[in-house]
């Protein structure tokens, strides 16, 4: 058996999680000790281990079973999920770099390129239109700067996240806190098999593992962990995406936020970052100056115009109306001295022509 | 003929709201029972009105206490082939309290009907001597004749098709939806503004049901 099957097998036995397997290398050294290690001198030793009970020591020994170890490694393999473990030379450096690096991760598809600058995007899950937007504009336009996007496949900022990052054509991967062959959220099926078309998804916990809530926070130090730099879109004050945040910043990394109106309670967080140091963005130059030299800066305004310059008066008329919070209707209608039926064919024609998007209830909102 | 009006739609049984494809297509049902099969007129006009999520706030973040699986299958629960049937969407926007008591200046219903006549007499006129009275019975034939689309609309539906992932079943209800507010407009040719309505009256879907 080889030295990876060895990590496979002392990563995957019941009530043996990384406090004690930490322990065990320590004192035996290497996986295959613990595997080869005499019974009594494994009982002595694991006596001192905190916690360690007797049906974990009776675990451990019964588990030490060669076929079933490569069973199990040929399940693996029909489902096509790979593994490494951080002895492996394609192990990324940027986890081996944090404190407490997983002992195996998982993952599905491509498995990202070492040299690319990779930024995290995570945020609320309950955001607004503007933090969808914002997280997908920001994914797309690093994308297409050959930046990998990193997040969570969660609802909200990390799903428009991975959305924008595709639409870029770039790499993407999701970094899971279930096993890798376990869709959560379960509408995200979809985009998953999107993301596995170029990108990866990882996960440190095994095949068929269940999204508990307590595999969150520690799922978070691992986008962070992979992560150049870690941009916050929309966060309350006490949103998960903070504790990625800490871990980003305990893990030396990059930390950026979107800075938003002070009323709205998803921006407390992120201003709150912001006060404390985290770098308010506003377009991707914010984050790419820090890791490249930036020859010029795109003015937002040169963009405006040229998107301005394939309309007609009426649809010039109507876009100057809608901005990127969204706009109803009727508050459209008061604005413009233009007929309904005019106002209609204008909002269908910016539509199609991708400039603006239609929300439910005929709420509008420019596309960015 | 008649006017079914089916209120709460996701509330009746999938299987019920299956039944009502043939006669929505065909114009006519098929009954079997044990000694005898028989068809019969189902010329109806479909009108449905549905809440988007079982809470009935959605898209209201605030107020929505629905969970996305849970929206989810409640649309669900109205096929794409019958939402495909359906030719007018029409959204119901919340009643501000100001709407209730400022007396707005509108068209009047009496100048509404005659416009209605109007078109009403093109459309007999146009489908003299043929089965159906009105264009939403118009063969694909009488609609390559009839529904006739000026160069800047056929631009439009040909960009709505691409973008808009339209399917073809819905491209002619288009054209029909088109070709009455072309009369109702008093206009012969069917212009870019016609269409770009009828394609309005399709969003619905695209809006709730889509990823």
């Amino acid at each position: 058996m080889n030295r990876e099957l060895y990590w496979l097998w002392l990563t995957n036995i019941k009530g043996i999680g990384r406090k004690k397997i930490g322990s065990l290398i320590s004192c035996f050294g290497s996986p295959e000790a613990v595997f080869s290690a005499d019974e009594i001198i494994l009982k002595e030793v694991t006596e001192s281990i905190a916690r360690f009970s007797e049906k974990d020591l009776e675990a451990l020994i019964r588990s030490r079973d060669i076929d079933k170890i490569i069973r199990y490694s040929k399940r693996l393999n029909n489902e096509e999920i790979n593994y490494l473990s951080l002895d492996h030379d394609l192990y990324p450096n940027a986890l081996l770099n944090i404190y407490d690096s997983p002992y195996i991760i998982y993952y599905k598809g491509k498995l990202i390129e070492e040299d690319s600058i990779k930024i995290g995007i995570v945020g609320a899950r309950r955001c607004s239109t503007y933090g969808k937007n914002v997280a997908e504009y920001f994914a797309r336009r690093l994308s297409e700067h050959n930046v990998t996007i990193v997040s969570g496949m969660a609802r909200g900022v990390d799903t428009a996240a991975h959305k924008g990052a595709i639409k870029g054509n770039g790499q993407t991967a999701a970094i899971l806190g279930c096993g890798v062959n376990v869709c959560y959220p379960s509408e995200n099926i979809y985009l998953m098999r999107n993301i596995l078309k170029s990108g990866c998804v990882i996960s440190e916990y095994p095949m068929d593992a269940a999204p508990v809530a307590g595999n969150f926070p520690q799922r978070n130090r691992i986008i962070s962990g992979l992560c150049d730099g870690l941009l916050i879109v929309e966060a309350t004050e006490r949103s998960g995406s903070l504790i990625t945040a800490d871990s980003a910043l305990e893990q030396g990394k990059d930390v950026f936020a979107v800075p938003g109106k002070i009323f709205d309670p998803l921006s407390d967080g992120t201003n709150r970052l912001i006060k404390m140091g985290a770098k308010p963005v506003s377009d991707i130059e914010d984050i790419l100056e820090e890791y490249i030299d930036i020859k010029n800066r795109l003015n937002s305004k040169d963009i405006e115009r040229e998107i301005t310059r394939s309309m007609d008066e009426g649809e010039k008329i109507v876009y100057a109306c809608i901005g990127i919070e969204p706009v109803q209707l009727d508050l459209i209608i008061r604005q413009i001295p233009m007929s309904i039926d005019e106002l209609n064919f204008n909002l269908i024609k910016l539509e199609i022509k991708g400039f603006i998007e239609q929300l439910p209830n005929r709420y509008y909102v420019k596309k960015v | 003929m008649g006017v079914l009006f089916l209120d709460e739609l996701p509330e009746f049984q999938k299987s019920v709201l299956e039944i009502l494809r043939q006669p929505l297509e065909d114009g006519e049902v098929t009954i079997s029972r044990v000694h005898a099969t028989l068809t019969y007129p189902a010329n109806f006009m479909l009108i449905c009105s549905m809440n988007p999520c079982p809470c009935g706030f959605y898209p209201d973040v605030e107020k929505c206490t629905c969970t996305p699986p849970q929206i989810k299958r409640y649309l669900n629960k109205i096929s794409g082939p019958l939402l495909d049937r359906i030719d007018l969407h029409v959204e119901a926007s919340k009643v501000d309290y100001d709407d209730l008591s400022v007396h707005h200046i509108q068209e009047s219903s009496k100048i509404i009907r005659e416009r209605v006549m109007i078109a009403h007499s093109i459309q007999k006129e146009r489908l003299k001597g043929s089965k159906a009275f009105f264009n939403s019975g118009l063969s694909s034939s009488q609609i390559q004749s009839y529904c006739q689309v000026e160069a800047s609309g056929n631009e439009l539906m040909r960009e709505a098709f691409l973008k808009l992932g339209l399917s073809a079943r819905a491209y002619h209800r288009i054209l029909k939806v088109g070709r009455t507010i072309a009369d109702l407009d008093d206009s012969e040719k069917i212009k870019d503004k016609h269409i770009a309505e009828a394609i309005q009256y399709r969003t619905l879907d695209r809006k709730y049901w889509s990823k």
